[in-house]
């Protein structure tokens, strides 16, 4: 009995070192340490801007009014006098979907190893980038025109334009580096360093990055224009 | 990874990338008109409390399709799914104790009679704060003055 | 027996697999060596000495102003000559007292405890008992450091401008904070500390990152996750603990930052000064925000920053018990959870540390209830502990001294938790000395003693094979034991009578008169424990250059992966390939071996002809 014990205790230990992802040696995901660390940085500034959106939250509930989104964001560019409520935003954040998206056709691009596919790509999503950066330079003027600072707005508590710029801005911030990171990883894919690499890993991690971007503003546009 | 894909992969690697495009713009969309049908149609001051449950839902819905399409977590393994997506648990209860909280100060500020000043109402202020330039970005932001 | 197993570890043919191996082994100049080094081991000794030079002004911070509490108004030229205008004619002005406390606060949490416990350990662990040549990313880990380097340069600077160091607590809570007129160390100083901050979550960041996933991606073969060490599993919660939590602090330095210097009132509503109300440079008023708000942000991090410190501690503690008791370590499963638990736990009990700040004490109930919950992992941990030295035949090293000291501090810092977590009662104690006592037993000496321990227990690892001074190592844990209950026990009976903490001077309480003796009594403790730590100090940089060399690979008969590699192990940790797992770490006792090493398979013990029985492990 005791022999058939250790044979079976012996055979469970070698599906233990070779069968499961978890016996070391290798990654338990099948990624590598750089992609990893990317989604981990992720996970962690995901809770950057959580912090700030829940602080907008809680001012938020702890002011009797607030102001309506309706009649804060309804100007849109070349329309004046217009009453466009939620229009300018709508198409911004239809700018960074497609944006994401043409990022994201750059990395299948990749995974072909296509070069000419990842550079059309990834130059039609940096100009998404561009593009969006553009269109909140537009809507910050807009509003600072008409009255809306960190100290003071005509729509509601002070707290409602101090957090609008913080949030944005720090999105913005966000955008804006990912925009400096996806000309770098174009000017690198232009000049065949992940084609003689072998592999556009690279892409895919800026990439992450740059979805993740996209992602927050869906939080953005929720706790500032929707709700 | 650098590994090589075939054809048929990448082709529906692709349609499922502008499917989930299409998903997202359409969800945007609703989102909106909800919104604006809600300001013109529904009486000022109903609670909007299914409404926003609704905004959330579906922006839950969108979040869904970017991290699981466009950062590909879909097609991960299961386990790195896991690690990510478990930390955001904590968020629970980050969110419902500040909301409280936020929720409390209000109440004291009221029980207490702090008198708020209500200056953003004065439409003496925004001249005072525009300083002039009010007029130049040719916008219609009078609705707040005599909301 | 142990030279049984001293045959078993040095004749059996270690199996491993030579992937980039030797690639390493070039000629590295001085400053690729020593100063910008990607070699974890290197990075670690960086971490662990700029921890004892900030431990060392941290500690000496304290002791100035434990002067001024036991003799107040008394002269002591020592502090002019130390402090300058800040404590003209000997006598410790209030400001000056402020900066020392709240500097002293910040450098010992996050620069000592911090990066000095998990910077140092994790760095030097997690690859050597992993399996791994170095860290994941040993770029990003070298940039680690250099970060924390820059947060602590920055904060050394504060500390002689003009308007001196910021002087508003260690948790810098708004007004003091935010408003730059509050007080002179709120301005320039303020500013600095926030930067310094900054960068040290950067570290913070860059670290934690590189821990997770080596832990996760780098394991050596065989080396499941329940394989790992308890100090892997304590170091890995670390870093997730840090990668979650820190980037909060960040926001809501953000915020801090721009009711600074942008005008905003996150922090700030209604503040009036000399009657008048605070305005904007609109001319508003400020409204709108709340200091609470801030509160709760950062303690967000900062209660899983109180396990950011202990954790590594409790790892390390783990080890060292069961390496030295020649006992497996008991209920490994158990600790592990609880280690999980904790973890967990730290993320929904920040609000604990603010019964008194006008929370709502609704929400205040449920913070209770999970803050006692903290008590079932944390003793679950206190009670396997014992279980693991329990008849075991220790080996009584200074390390495991300092591990048995820890778990005497953890036991009763820890259990005066339980009377702070109640609201109910921690409304009336927590501005005593009681808080003081409790969070400087349970994390600062605890945390302090897992540091100490590892640092005697490692050692060898860290310098090349060297070991410290028995002898010197007996002596100051002695006193620093008995000293550091001397110092805080006493402060336990002045905070349950209500003498206030943060006070600069206790003299205008009469009723707390009795307390004068006992004053200076804790003072001459805090002194003698300053003064016992120097022969530490000697002990380490003497034993660093010229202490006794280990004759062999193991000194203290372990079974962990980090004492197979050579006594002075190069950039890669092992020469040749990487060895194999085949067992957990903790095989200790077992058929009658006193210890079996991870890389000792079954099949080979059994071609040696020894015993051997199967377990899960």
């Amino acid at each position: 009995m005791a022999a058939e014990t250790l044979t079976k205790a012996h055979d469970s230990h070698a599906a233990v070192e070779d069968g499961s992802n978890w016996g070391g040696g290798k990654s338990p995901f099948n990624v590598s340490y750089g992609k990893l660390m990317m989604w981990y940085f992720l996970v962690s500034d995901a809770f950057t801007f959580s912090a700030l959106l829940i602080s907008y939250g809680t001012l938020r509930f702890s002011s009797p009014e607030w102001a309506d989104p309706n009649k804060v964001f309804n100007a849109f560019p070349f329309l004046e006098g217009w009453d466009v409520p939620l229009g300018f935003v709508s198409l911004m954040t239809f700018i960074l979907i497609l944006s994401s998206v043409f990022v994201v056709r750059a990395v299948q691009e990749g995974h072909r190893m296509n070069k000419d596919g990842v550079l059309f790509w990834m130059f039609w999503g940096i100009v998404g980038g561009a593009a969006f950066l553009g269109c909140q330079a537009w809507e910050w003027m807009h509003l600072i025109h008409g009255g809306t600072t960190l100290w003071w707005n005509p729509y509601g508590p002070q707290a409602f334009g101090m957090l609008f710029f913080l949030i944005t801005g720090f999105h913005g911030f966000h955008v804006f580096s990912g925009v400096v990171l996806n000309i770098i990883i174009w000017i690198q894919a232009s000049q065949g360093v992940f084609h003689r690499r072998g592999h556009y890993e690279m892409v895919e991690k800026v990439g992450l990055y740059w979805h993740f971007v996209d992602l927050v503003w869906v939080f953005v546009f929720l706790a500032f224009y929707l709700l | 990874m650098g590994h090589h894909i075939t054809d048929e992969q990448y082709k529906s690697q692709v349609s499922a990338v502008w499917r989930a495009t299409i998903w997202l713009s359409v969800i945007t969309i609703v989102e909106v008109v909800a919104a604006l049908m809600w300001m013109n149609y529904v009486e000022p001051g109903t609670s909007k409390f299914l409404l926003n449950g609704f905004f959330i839902a579906a922006s839950l819905l969108k979040a869904f399709f970017i991290v699981g399409e466009f950062m590909h977590v879909r097609y991960e393994f299961r386990a790195l799914t896991l690690t990510i997506l478990t930390p955001t648990i904590f968020l629970i209860w980050f969110i419902v104790a500040f909301l409280w909280e936020g929720d409390a100060w209000k109440n004291n500020r009221q029980r207490w009679d702090v008198q708020i000043e209500q200056g953003w109402k004065d439409p003496a202020k925004i001249e005072k704060h525009t300083g002039g330039h009010g007029h130049h970005g040719g916008d219609d932001h009078g609705d707040g003055e005599h909301h | 027996m142990a030279v049984t197993d001293i045959k078993l570890h040095h004749e059996i043919v270690v199996h491993g697999h030579d992937d980039h191996h030797d690639e390493h082994h070039h000629k590295e100049s001085f400053i690729s060596k020593y100063i910008f080094s990607q070699d974890h081991k290197m990075i670690a000794k960086q971490f662990l000495i700029t921890g004892i030079f900030w431990s060392f002004l941290g500690v000496l911070m304290s002791v100035l102003f434990r002067l001024q509490l036991a003799w107040p108004g008394e002269t002591f030229p020592i502090m002019e000559t130390l402090l300058g205008k800040w404590a003209e004619g000997g006598i410790l002005t209030p400001s000056g007292y402020y900066s020392l406390v709240t500097i002293h606060g910040t450098v010992m949490v996050f620069f000592v405890l911090t990066a000095g416990l998990s910077g140092t350990f994790s760095n030097l662990l997690i690859p050597l008992q992993c399996g791994a040549r170095d860290m994941a990313s040993p770029f990003l880990n070298m940039l680690s450091y250099w970060f924390f380097f820059s947060a602590g340069l920055v904060m050394f600077i504060s500390l002689f401008i003009e308007t001196g160091p910021f002087g508003g607590g260690w948790t810098a809570y708004p007004p003091l904070s935010a408003l730059p007129q509050a007080d002179p160390g709120s301005g320039a100083g303020m500013t600095y500390w926030i930067l310094s901050m900054s960068l040290f979550i950067i570290s913070s960041l860059l670290g934690g990152l590189n821990y997770i996933t080596t832990v996760l991606n780098m394991r050596t073969k065989g080396m499941t996750m329940m394989r790992l060490p308890l100090t892997i599993w304590a170091f890995f919660f670390t870093a997730i603990l840090g990668v979650l939590s820190f980037p909060v602090l960040l926001s809501s330095m953000i915020l801090l930052l721009f009711d600074r210097g942008m005008g905003t009132s996150f922090y700030l509503s209604d503040i009036y000064i000399a009657g008048a109300p605070l305005t904007n440079v609109a001319g508003e008023v400020l409204q709108g925000g709340s200091p609470i708000l801030y509160q709760h942000l950062f303690w967000f991090l900062g209660h899983p920053e109180v396990y950011i410190i202990i954790l590594p501690a409790m790892g390390m503690v783990s080890e060292i018990l069961a390496t030295n008791s020649k006992k497996p370590i008991f209920g490994y499963k158990a600790m592990v959870l609880s280690i999980l638990a904790i973890t967990v736990l730290a993320f929904l009990v920040w609000a604990h540390h603010m019964f008194i700040s006008g929370l709502n004490p609704f929400v205040a109930s449920i913070f209770v209830l999970f803050t006692l919950l903290i008590a079932v992992p944390s003793a679950i941990k206190v009670f396997n502990w014992i279980g693991t030295i329990w008849r075991g035949n220790i080996n009584f090293t200074p390390a495991m001294l300092f591990a048995i000291g820890f778990v005497s501090l953890f036991i009763s810092g820890g259990l005066t938790g339980i009377f702070l977590g109640n609201s109910a009662l921690d409304i009336t104690l927590h501005d005593t000395y009681f808080v003081t006592a409790h969070f400087h037993i349970v994390m600062g000496l605890a945390g302090g003693f897992g540091l100490l321990a590892g640092v005697y227990h490692w050692f060898p690892k860290l310098f090349n094979g060297r070991m410290m001074n028995n002898t010197l190592g007996y002596v100051h844990f002695w006193v620093t034991f008995v000293g550091s209950y001397c110092i805080f026990w006493p402060m336990h009976y002045q905070g349950m009578t209500g003498v206030p903490r943060r006070y600069y001077s206790l003299e205008y309480f009469q009723t707390f008169d009795i307390y004068g003796d006992l004053k200076v009594f804790i003072t001459v403790a805090a002194i003698i424990v300053f003064f016992a730590q120097f022969l530490f100090v000697i002990n380490f940089f003497y034993s660093a250059v010229k202490g006794k060399k280990m004759t062999s690979l193991n000194p203290w008969n372990s079974t962990t992966l980090e004492w197979t590699s050579p006594i002075e192990p190069g950039h890669g940790n092992w020469v040749g390939p990487i060895p194999h797992v085949h067992r957990w770490a903790y095989d200790y006792g077992k058929d009658g071996h006193e210890f079996i090493p991870q890389t000792v398979s079954d099949d080979q013990m059994r071609a040696q002809g020894l015993k051997v029985t199967e377990s899960g492990h």
